[in-house]
């Protein structure tokens, strides 16, 4: 059984899962006897129940544990309940908080860990402005920017840590170029053994082109296959190059009608009815698009809004800052008007607050401000941010 | 050789369609700004300065899968059958390498054809304004680019080697104008590198293949051509047929291109082709294109100018009829002016001024001849920086405007004279 498959079991169990995991780090493995009991004591509901169930993989959870730990393995299956199972960040840090037997700081590092990282995989011809784009969202020069034709397909992370947020952006030169299709295998391969996880896919291609080419189609199918027709939900499709003289009288036009086309083809690759993708126009030369309009804080928007669940924290965690200016006379690097402020914190409620419930309880969050300091506590703050 | 029927062969949304509505004057042939629309190949035909010319227009090849592209081969082979239909290859111009498509395209005529598919053929490079700065380089780059696919897939194939385009044309459907990048630059002196990269006396021509950037394999079978079309059987012994080849060499990729243009230059004056108003026609260009663009609009002549490494060049001679003195002279202004992008984006306008005196012939008409190459030997008066593209075409426009100045300070007076809005009150620039 993988870890992916072993982690989705035990967070499938609720909360008698996570009690089992601590109860077998803690206790150490003493025989199935010895852990149920252990359930019994450590009080999880319905003890016997979830003795039952978790009896078969004793074994591979101690392996596991020993493996990698009791925070990163907790972290792992509170990842699986966010994503797969809807479990907002508010009842997953209020039920971390309130595990008994579970060393404050332990659980600090759990909460941590579980929001820590964030990967982008950009897809796209070589010098469309992949990486141009990604450097002036981040603020940064995280990816390599150049012309350079890539002779082979490889997968190439960068990195970049802001705010105790891991930020990887995945490159993928090579999977829109290829100029005979006899790898396919062999790239399906690399993505599957070296990307464990995606929270924002990126398509990246002119605005100006007038069509959709072939290796664009390639790519966009391996990528499908590769991981999953799930990923377009937390897709964004970007549009380069958006100034462009030849398209600026009909832009607005060129954006919505490029972006049907690329819905068109992922419909047809996935044999889904329909497909409102979301994308936004971008140009790296230029702070104003056509229109008079800034395209950054709108990409922004975008990513806070597509990005997958855990990852949609993480981001805000990692640049939410730069939304603000210090100072009333200097406009912040990412300027968000009324409406996109708007957006982010409606998507920002979505994550944090539980399904049916309205504000947050104050006691979780302590009176003074954030009792969950870190990376969580870094979004809390920008998303209070956004509400003012 | 005459040139009548065109067949345009090219992948989707390379503008095929656009490039043959272009020179019609008229919509005939369908097209989509977002989505593959060709559908039947389509005759369309075309007058221009006096003879008709015939344009096929086809689908695009290469990924509409098998079944499609056979039904497309069959009806190009139709064509390509007859000797009197030239191939002509639309690429855009902008793509820095060459993609999947374009090179299966090229694989599937190679296959289907042979030689015969690249015989004589023209190249047809759209989306000009997308190149920006040095358009006419980055063009020459993209023809090599494409050239060396064809060779890679001939030697492939065991075929005789591709004996490259005739015209190469770089053109834009927004503008009026487009540029033969294929015309033979004026004769120079042997290239050196060239010359003794040939001439080592030995079969190993790997220095010239390194200076070509080709295949050893490619540059022998290159030469091979060469020789064979000179009458040669081996690389000739005396100097001066060894400089005629390595000339000819030093053209690559335009070795094969032939010297008269195959269009005019400028649509102009065969359609009226507004796809757009004057009024959102900047007054500030964009490119030293757009400048060009705008001279022939204001009635200069091609031919009076060229483009070269991001500089426009423009020479005008005339003769001021309202200064001929007592013995038949004339005086005669000659402006050479150009114009080119500093490296800040700005625009630099540039004129030099001469003036001679010449004779009229005996019925009273100045020579137009004599009063040019006169000119071209006069010695330069005075030169001025110009502030604007108005005052660059007013010069250019008017150069015998300026002989009334008197010489003490002909660049005070020239600019003066530029700014007397009484003189040029009758005068419209067009933009």
């Amino acid at each position: 059984m993988d870890l992916g498959d072993f982690t989705r079991k035990i967070a499938a169990l609720g909360t008698p899962g996570i009690i089992f995991i601590i109860a077998m780090s803690s206790t150490g493995l003493a025989g199935a006897a010895a852990v149920t009991s252990a359930l019994a004591i450590l009080g999880g509901p319905a003890g016997i129940y979830g003795g039952i169930a978790i009896l078969p993989i004793i074994a591979v959870a101690a392996d596991y544990l020993t493996k990698y730990g009791l925070e990163f393995l907790l972290a792992l299956i509170y990842q699986k309940r966010i994503e797969e199972q809807g479990a907002t960040v508010e009842t997953v840090v209020k039920e971390i908080t309130n595990l008994k037997f579970l060393p404050e700081v332990t659980k600090d590092k759990v909460i941590n860990q579980i929001y820590q990282t964030f990967s982008f995989i950009l897809v796209g011809r070589t010098g469309v402005g992949k990486s141009s784009t990604i450097n002036n969202l981040l603020g940064e020069k995280v990816a390599e920017v150049g012309e350079s034709e890539p002779t082979t397909f490889e997968v190439a992370p960068y990195r970049l840590r802001k705010n105790e947020v891991d930020l990887t952006v995945w490159d993928t030169p090579g999977l829109c170029d290829a100029l005979d299709n006899a790898n396919d295998q062999k790239y399906i391969e690399m993505i599957k053994n070296v990307i464990d996880e995606v929270d924002c896919l990126w398509f990246v291609s002119r605005l100006d082109e007038t069509r959709l080419s072939a290796d664009e189609q390639y790519a966009l199918l391996l990528i499908t296959n590769t991981l999953g027709k799930q990923i377009w939900e937390n897709s964004l499709i970007i549009f380069t190059h958006a100034c462009n003289q030849s398209i600026s009288t009909y832009f607005e036009e060129a954006l919505k009608e490029r972006t049907a086309v690329v819905s068109e083809y992922i419909c047809k690759i996935t044999g889904e009815e329909y497909y409102d993708l979301a994308s936004v126009a971008v140009d790296n030369q230029n702070k104003f698009l056509p229109n008079n309009q800034e395209w950054l804080p709108e990409l922004f928007t975008r990513v806070i809004e597509q990005a997958s669940n855990k990852g949609g924290v993480a981001f805000a965690a990692s640049i939410g800052q730069e939304t603000y200016s210090d100072s009333t006379s200097s406009q912040p690097r990412i300027n968000l008007n009324p409406d996109q402020k708007k957006r982010v914190e409606l998507r920002m409620r979505g994550l944090f607050a539980a399904v049916g419930a309205g504000a947050l309880t104050g006691s979780m969050f302590g009176p003074g401000g954030a009792v969950v300091g870190g990376i969580v506590g870094a979004a809390l703050a920008f998303w209070k941010g956004t509400r003012r | 050789m005459k040139l009548n029927r065109f067949i345009l062969i090219g992948r989707t949304g390379a503008g095929k369609s656009t490039l043959i509505n272009y020179l019609s004057g008229k919509d005939e042939c369908k097209t989509d700004k977002y989505r593959p629309c060709t559908k039947n190949p389509k005759k369309v035909s075309i007058q221009l300065q006096g003879n008709t010319y015939e344009f096929i227009d086809t689908p695009g090849l290469g990924e509409s899968g098998d079944e499609l592209d056979s039904l497309y081969i069959d009806f190009i082979s139709q064509y390509l059958t007859d000797e009197k239909t030239t191939p002509a290859f639309v690429f855009k111009s902008d793509d820095s390498r060459l993609r999947s498509e374009d090179y299966s395209l090229l694989k599937l005529l190679a296959n289907r054809f042979g030689e015969r598919v690249f015989e004589d053929c023209t190249l047809f490079l759209t989306f000009a304004a997308n190149l920006g700065e040095e358009s006419v380089q980055k063009a020459t780059t993209r023809t090599k680019m494409i050239t060396e696919a064809i060779y890679q897939i001939q030697n492939g194939l065991n075929q005789d080697i591709f004996k490259g385009f005739r015209y190469v044309k770089l053109l834009d459907s927004k503008c009026s104008a487009f540029i033969d990048v294929s015309m033979p630059k004026a004769p120079t002196p042997v290239e050196p590198d060239v010359f003794f990269a040939l001439s080592s006396w030995t079969d190993d021509h790997s220095k010239l293949a390194k200076k070509l950037n080709l295949d050893t394999n490619i540059t022998e079978k290159l030469i091979e051509s060469f020789l064979y079309q000179e009458g040669f059987e081996q690389l000739p012994y005396y100097v001066r047929d060894l400089g005629n080849i390595a000339n000819k060499i030093a053209q690559y990729p335009f070795h094969n291109s032939l010297v008269d243009p195959l269009f005019p230059l400028s649509m102009k004056e065969e359609h009226s082709l507004q796809n757009q108003s004057d009024a959102t026609m900047p007054s500030k260009p964009n490119s030293i294109y757009e400048v060009a663009e705008i001279l022939i609009k204001n009635n200069i002549s091609e031919s009076s100018f060229s483009i070269n490494n991001g500089i426009l060049k423009v020479q005008r001679t005339m003769a001021h009829r309202q200064f001929i003195n007592q013995e038949g002279y004339a005086n005669c202004a000659r402006v050479d002016a150009c114009c080119f992008k500093n490296d800040s984006g700005q625009f630099t306008f540039f004129a030099l001024f001469k003036k001679t005196n010449h004779p009229y012939t005996d019925e009273g008409k100045p020579d137009e001849v004599k009063i040019i190459e006169e000119a071209e030997n006069a010695p330069t008066i005075c030169h001025i920086t110009l502030d604007s593209i108005v005052d660059f075409i007013k010069v250019i426009k008017f150069p015998s405007y300026f002989l009334g100045v008197g010489e003490d300070s002909m660049e005070k007076g020239i600019i003066e004279n530029l700014h007397d809005e009484e003189e040029w009150e009758d005068i419209t620039i067009v933009f």
